[in-house]
């Protein structure tokens, strides 16, 4: 029998994760186990379970942590708690940004605001492709590499030539990305478990 | 007929937008990117690529979860507050039945050789997307050697000393303020040393 109380901690703690979670990813998962360990008993293997559930699962991680979270603590109810919890505080602030921005739409120092915040998000994607190919194409993390050699090594060839073809596909043939994703998850699953090369 | 009228609704459009990013998005925040892109610019028609830029901008630079930012950024910017729930409870469905189906059906499927090879597989994939999106934003971006040298300097102190977006992004507003008062103020002073 789930209280309301677990149902209203559940809603706050991931309340609170929404807020400070900048950039959300990996990072925020510890700061959620010690939240949750302060009013259920969650056990630490079921924790190490949310680590690769969240990442092996479609979404964002946050979202797939609150309900993960939610469910183990109160079934259904708690991850709705949870999910409602870790998005309202992103859905307020941005839906009071949006607005804000449209009533000063021509205003000068909007405008030069944006011509500097438009090129920092060029910078920054251009830096995501970089993470997210790290842990894709490379055996051992970036930091534990010690020369060029080493690097050279660390290279992990059938992930470096799906990059690669997707790249081309849409680039030059404009396959959706939705289709490249299942492709290479297909093209992934053969060739990169294990099991056939 | 009654049936297509309903998914011509805008609000349906949304949420089922949406709910296909979080469908097919792995990890969230930037591997998103390519799929709003394509589908706010391409398939709908929605929003232009400076519009996608904006949102991706706002959504990175503001606290929160970044893909239900970019949801509800959308929604909002489409449809007002109703298109903003819309399409935020699309991008929070997959993830919410997928992960309660995992826990009570499917537990340990991570561990599965052919999952994490799939998962390599899309990762390796998405990293090809990124990369493509920043070119094709960067091409509609970097008209200017200013806009060149703050999107370099971006992209060294995030990738290389770690920066996190947030600060990122609140220097490029100021640095932007900063450089179009500039400029402003030159285009006045005329001739001024």
């Amino acid at each position: 029998m789930t209280s309301l109380l677990t149902i209203w901690n559940l809603f706050f703690t991931f309340f609170k994760i929404g807020i400070i979670g900048f950039g959300g990813g990996m990072a925020i998962l510890p700061m959620i186990y010690q939240s949750v360990l302060t009013f259920s008993d969650m056990a630490p293997e079921e924790f190490a379970n949310l680590f690769a559930i969240s990442q092996a699962t479609p979404g964002p991680i946050a979202v797939n942590a609150a309900t993960f979270v939610g469910f183990k603590v109160a079934g259904v109810a708690g991850s709705a708690a949870a999910t409602i919890g870790v998005a309202a505080p992103s859905f307020i602030l941005v839906a009071l940004v949006v607005k804000f921005m449209t009533m000063y739409r021509n205003n000068k120092i909007m405008d030069g605001a944006f011509k500097g915040i438009r090129p920092v998000t060029v910078g920054m994607i251009a830096a995501g492709a970089l993470f997210i190919g790290e842990t894709a194409l490379l055996k051992v993390e970036f930091a534990e590499i010690a020369d060029f050699a080493g690097f050279v090594a660390a290279i992990d060839p059938i992930p470096v030539l799906i990059t690669l073809t997707t790249l081309i596909l849409v680039s030059r043939f404009k396959v959706s990305a939705v289709k490249l994703i299942l492709i290479m998850g297909a093209v992934g699953a053969v060739l990169c478990s294990g099991m056939i090369l | 007929m009654e049936k297509n009228k309903f998914s011509q609704n805008i609000y349906f459009r949304l949420f089922s937008a949406f709910f296909k990013l979080g469908l097919f998005t792995f990890g969230g925040g930037m591997a998103m990117v390519p799929l709003l892109q394509d589908k706010m610019c391409k398939e709908y028609g929605w929003m232009t690529e400076d519009e996608v830029v904006d949102c991706l901008a706002v959504s990175q630079g503001l606290p929160g979860v970044i893909a239900i930012n970019m949801a509800t950024y959308t929604g909002y910017f489409m449809k007002g507050l109703k298109g903003a729930l819309a399409a935020t409870l699309g991008m929070v469905l997959p993830s919410f039945i997928i992960i309660i189906l995992v826990v009570c059906v499917l537990e340990g499927f991570n561990e599965n050789p052919y999952v994490q090879g799939a998962l390599t597989g899309i990762n390796a994939a998405s990293a090809g997307l990124i990369l493509w999106a920043a070119i094709k934003l960067g091409k509609q971006v970097l008209k200017s050697a200013f806009a060149w040298v703050v999107a370099g300097c971006a992209f060294v102190a995030i990738a290389v000393f770690d920066v996190s977006a947030v600060w990122a992004i609140l220097a490029g507003i100021a640095v932007g303020i900063l450089y179009s008062t500039w400029q402003n103020t030159r285009s006045l002073g005329g001739e001024k040393e």
